[in-house]
């Protein structure tokens, strides 16, 4: 491997990073490539090692910055609850969260709607499996008929709930992070 | 050397030799490597943070034909620093209390210079 092949790694293992960080990286090794002078290309080829390696650890630096910067959610709660103290709180911005209030009830409301449907499937379907016992001596067909019944109404049940529970996570967390975003923005006006 | 040299050390001591005066990257980790065995890789993702955290900054100078990145220590930098050499001292002098306490015993092989002249 040469000074270029190596540099032409290291930028395609950085690919995902955004494009500033990769440029500054691939400019810093440039630079030192420089610096070291092209008699010691192969001693400092040999000193960095592979470009796959060299590029993790800058991306893990990257990712430990990025993280840093994410901790969103709290703040977004942070952020509507200082609007909600603060004593200037303009029509404009009520509106606002009377808004996000009534969106947060009719979630709740939803999911309250939707995962009892869940939950009453997977009462009947319970239902079924149990009543599929008894009658089995009277008609096994029928039995086998209630019991897969029973097996269907529950599983639909099932994953009702856990796609309810899935959606509402998320959308619960998209409204606070909007929230967060719009009442900072405000803030700063 | 047979210690395993922690991120905050490495981050100290590339403070350290910015605050004596600014430097590029090749002659940073020379130095750094003077007393640290890092690989050469390390220092860049190093310099890198401790920019991201406000402890350095950089500028470009011109150097035969062609631009220099310089690394610059920051007030907070500086800062910083004072606090890991405070933290650096209470450490030190707490491994030494327990790892020099038998340097008198003489059954005690230390490899000859510095430790028998403190």
């Amino acid at each position: 491997m040469n000074r270029t092949e190596f540099i032409s790694q290291l930028k395609r293992q950085l690919r995902k990073l955004p494009f500033d960080e990769i440029k500054e990286a691939v400019d810093y090794y440039e630079q030192y490539f420089d610096d070291a002078g092209a008699e010691n290309e192969q001693t400092v080829l040999l000193e960095l090692g592979s470009p796959a390696a060299v590029a993790s650890e800058i991306i893990a630096a990257f990712a430990v910055k990025d993280v840093e910067k994410k901790r969103g959610l709290s703040k977004a709660w942070m952020a509507i609850l200082a609007a909600f103290a603060s004593p200037l709180i303009t029509p404009f911005a009520l509106v606002v969260i009377i808004l996000a209030v009534i969106l947060v009830v009719l979630m709740v409301a939803i999911v309250i709607a939707v995962g009892g449907t869940g939950v009453s499937l997977i009462l009947t379907g319970i239902a079924s499996l149990v009543t599929s016992v008894p009658i089995a001596g009277q008609g096994f067909p029928t039995a086998l008929f209630f019991f897969g019944l029973g097996l269907t109404a529950s599983g639909i049940g099932l994953a009702i709930i856990t796609g309810t529970v899935q959606l509402a996570k998320k959308s619960f967390n998209k409204l606070a992070k909007g929230m967060g975003k719009f009442v900072l923005r405000r803030k700063k006006k | 050397m047979a210690f395993q040299i922690s991120t905050s050390l490495l981050d100290a001591c590339v403070l350290a030799l910015l605050y004596r005066e600014d430097a590029y990257g090749y002659s940073l980790t020379q130095n750094v490597k003077e007393i640290i065995n890092v690989s050469e890789s390390t220092l860049y993702p190093v310099l890198r943070r401790l920019q991201n955290e406000d402890y350095l900054t950089v500028y470009d100078a011109p150097y035969s034909g062609r631009n220099r990145r310089y690394y610059k220590i920051t007030d907070a930098g500086k800062a910083r620093l004072g606090e890991f050499i405070a933290e650096w001292d209470d450490y030190k002098s707490k491994v030494d209390r327990i790892l020099l306490e038998g340097r008198t015993d003489n059954t005690l092989q230390t490899g000859g210079d510095g430790i028998e002249q403190n």
